[in-house]
């Protein structure tokens, strides 16, 4: 069942396909977002931890196979509208000029195909565009940009009191740069520093898509169809072009949306499973995959938690979930270190008692009346840090399909992923720090969590080599001129810092080359 | 038209705009009012295209249902005695908080909200904690000779810090034992600690955006 030709079908609602969408039905595109999760709007994001859950894993039944525990993904990925973004921090920050060439720097590793001064001016734009609060002169390890437009977070005591830690240690800190709100913008009201982030900002303080690019795209006329899981990319019989995607809506219809250019902005994990699963005649291993490297180079960022107890009184419940602070003096990419990568720390988040990033949860062998005492302690004097580390990018990380399929019959996504020295070697570098700076900073008690993973990146890579990557520096594949890639899934490396920005920023690079490009 | 949200069939009526609080007057509580089963509404002015499926929002007190006796959709009263008996003793207060009513009105729920849906296991999630709950009784039994609620205070210290490490022997379910503890004892913690007036027991602020009706 076909449905009305269009310019462009965008694949997912999340930051890349809100972006992709408003930006080509500004220029007066006909556009059909196709978003297999359910519809959230803002005034249902309701305050509470559990209510937030259902914007990380909701959705009739987990869609992604872990080959092993080493990962999980669900906590990074979101089944709504405005997909994972709906419920992300909004930690927004410039990759480094650094991070865009460990290869040659290092001779390991992969480079982008294009450099920061390229990127700039898009970051620049988006910036303006969003709204974000930091305070670029304190940033000293900020690359050049456009200084931000709103004034840095507040610091509450928790951030206070880390500060002091790190400023024994001789080490700097900085406003965290987040697209949140300090004061009005673009009629946006400011944040009102309750911690709340993770089930969503129902006030639009924090730039979700709902509130943003998604809200612009369906002012302009763009169309969202809502629970439409789109299974493959359709091409022409010789599989030069794209001709739309076949998709199964709310009724179990499978249906067809016919567009002169095709989107793919389904996250890391559903883009290369789509682009697998489009396997045809004319491309018997996926689409867009005659190099073999739809799926591979799964990136996400090792991180953990550094926790501290410290006398005075800290109010951790205020702020906002991402943290109050930034500290980026161990950055630089040097395997004296003993390892190859960056990493940053983000300083005193917002708790709650409860949840995966609550109070419990940082204690787990606590149970009983220690685990009560505990929470009563920590309710008013708890402190942490977030290591947001680098990983080494490999192509056995990967997506790949699964032996299993979804009720349409089509495979799963299996993830196959493995830390390697280089993450444990970072791990227990930067959370032996991290303790250093809580101790410095005054706490009585001190513990350190697992090497966990967030963020999901990579897995149809951009690069110059057809050989060695799925599309170009503007997310145009290789093998189809009309099928573009969006998101972070384009990330060659991970560098060391939370991906949204930068996902923004070159997909706006990307939607104006195809604008003046479009092909017919 | 209507500016109403549309969540599948339901249409939302909250008091949204009032909840863009200012500052000044941030932490006001604001409560959701009610929800309307009605058919399908545009989202006025915007092409949306919104279909069905109803999320499991509807007005739930875990305390309440026990406190009432309420009878379970999905556990069988054996295996909630023992995630019952167990969960108590992990977070004191989960038994009257109702933590096995939570368990099961989620494992009923189309999306269940539990920790254990965090892991990415396959599903359905039911099949675990009624394993888990059945392999921890014959692990007790064959260890202790009595049942877990019937052992004293060390006796029972000694199992969970075998659950948690994994070295309750023998362990006839498929999923590990340290992460049934893991998970049993986080959502105790949600029924303990995740409520608004828990909140105000440990002295933090709730603040909430968008106050819940109950606690989920």
């Amino acid at each position: 069942m076909a449905a009305e030709h269009v310019d462009a079908v965008v694949v997912g609602s999340g930051a890349a396909g809100a972006i992709m969408a408003a930006k080509l039905s500004a220029a007066g595109k006909k556009v059909v977002i196709l978003e297999g999760g359910t519809t959230v709007q803002p005034r249902e994001m309701v305050s509470a931890d559990i209510y937030g859950r259902r914007l990380h894993w909701g959705g009739p039944a987990p869609a992604v196979r872990l080959a092993t525990p080493a990962i999980h993904t669900n906590f990074s990925t979101g089944w709504q509208t405005g997909g994972t973004a709906t419920h992300h921090y909004a930690a927004w920050f410039r990759l480094h000029e650094e991070d865009f060439r460990m290869r040659s720097t290092f001779g390991r590793g992969n480079d982008w195909p294009i450099s920061y001064d390229e990127l700039r001016p898009y970051y620049d734009r988006i910036q303006t565009e969003v709204g974000i609060s930091g305070d670029a002169t304190a940033e000293v390890w900020r690359p050049a940009g456009e200084p931000y437009p709103m004034p840095g977070l507040p610091t509450f005591a928790q951030g206070a009191v880390i500060k002091r830690g790190f400023e024994k240690l001789g080490m700097r800190t900085a406003p965290l740069p987040v697209a949140i709100n300090t004061r009005e913008y673009h009629g946006r009201p400011a944040c009102l520093y309750d911690g709340w982030c993770d089930a969503g900002c129902p006030i639009g303080a924090l730039a979700n898509p709902q509130t943003v690019y998604l809200k612009a795209a369906l002012a302009q006329g763009a169309e969202l169809r809502t629970h439409a899981t789109v299974t493959r990319v359709l091409t022409t019989a010789n599989g030069k072009r794209a001709t739309g995607v076949e998709y199964v809506d709310a009724d179990g219809t499978r249906r067809m949306q016919p567009a002169d250019v095709v989107v793919l902005a389904a996250f890391a994990i559903q883009n290369p499973r789509i682009l697998l699963n489009s396997a045809n005649a004319a491309h018997p291993n996926g689409l867009a995959n005659v190099s073999g490297m739809v799926g591979k180079n799964l990136l996400v960022h090792p991180t953990t938690n550094v926790y501290g107890m410290f006398a005075e009184e800290t109010q951790p419940a205020m702020g906002v979930a991402i943290g109050q602070l930034v500290s980026q003096d161990g950055y630089a990419k040097d395997p004296q270190k003993g390892f190859l990568a960056s990493y940053q720390w983000l300083i005193a988040s917002a708790w709650k008692p409860n949840g995966l990033l609550g109070l419990a949860a940082s204690r787990q062998e606590l149970y009983g009346a220690a685990l009560d005492d505990f929470m009563h302690r920590a309710a008013k004097h708890i402190g942490t840090l977030q290591m947001v580390g680098e990983t080494f990018p490999v192509a056995e990380n990967r997506v790949e399909l699964a032996s299993d399929k979804d009720a349409y019959g089509f495979p799963l996504a299996r993830v196959v992923f493995s830390w390697s020295d280089n993450e444990r070697a970072l791990y227990e570098h930067a959370s032996g720090e991290g303790l250093s700076v809580l101790r410095a900073a005054g706490a009585t008690e001190t513990w350190r969590g697992p090497l966990v993973n967030q963020h999901l990146m990579g897995g149809t890579i951009m690069g110059n080599d057809p050989r060695t990557s799925v599309a170009d520096s503007f997310g145009v594949t290789h093998e189809v001129p009309n099928l573009v890639i969006a998101g972070p899934g384009l990330y060659p490396t991970s560098a060391a810092l939370n991906p949204t920005f930068t996902l923004h920023a070159l997909a706006l690079r990307g939607v104006e080359r195809i604008l003046r490009a479009w092909p017919g | 038209a209507s500016d109403r949200p549309v969540i599948g069939n339901y249409t939302v009526v909250l008091c949204c705009e009032a909840n863009v609080s200012q500052q000044g007057a941030p932490y006001r509580r604001v409560t959701s009012r009610r929800m309307q089963r009605k058919t399908l509404i545009g989202l006025g002015g915007a092409s949306m295209l919104a279909t069905s499926l109803a999320p499991a929002l509807a007005v739930f007190d875990a305390r309440e249902a026990r406190a009432q006796g309420a009878p379970y959709a999905v556990l069988t009263a054996q295996d909630a005695a023992v995630l019952e008996s167990l969960g108590d003793v992990l977070v004191p207060g989960a038994r009257e908080a109702g933590l096995t009513h939570f368990i099961d009105h989620e494992l009923a729920s189309e999306q269940p909200r539990l920790f254990l849906r965090f892991s990415q296991l396959p599903e359905p999630l039911a099949a675990y904690y009624a394993s888990w709950s059945r392999a921890f009784t014959s692990a007790v039994q064959s260890r202790t000779g009595k049942p877990f609620a019937a052992l004293d205070a060390p006796a029972r210290h000694a199992i969970v810090e075998a659950l948690r490490g994994g070295t309750l022997a023998p362990w006839n379910a498929p999923a590990p034992a340290a992460l049934f503890y893991t998970a049993l004892r986080l959502d105790a913690v949600d029924v303990v600690y995740g409520t608004i007036a828990a909140f105000e027991r440990l002295g933090m602020p709730y603040m909430p955006h968008i106050a819940p009706k109950t606690t989920w």
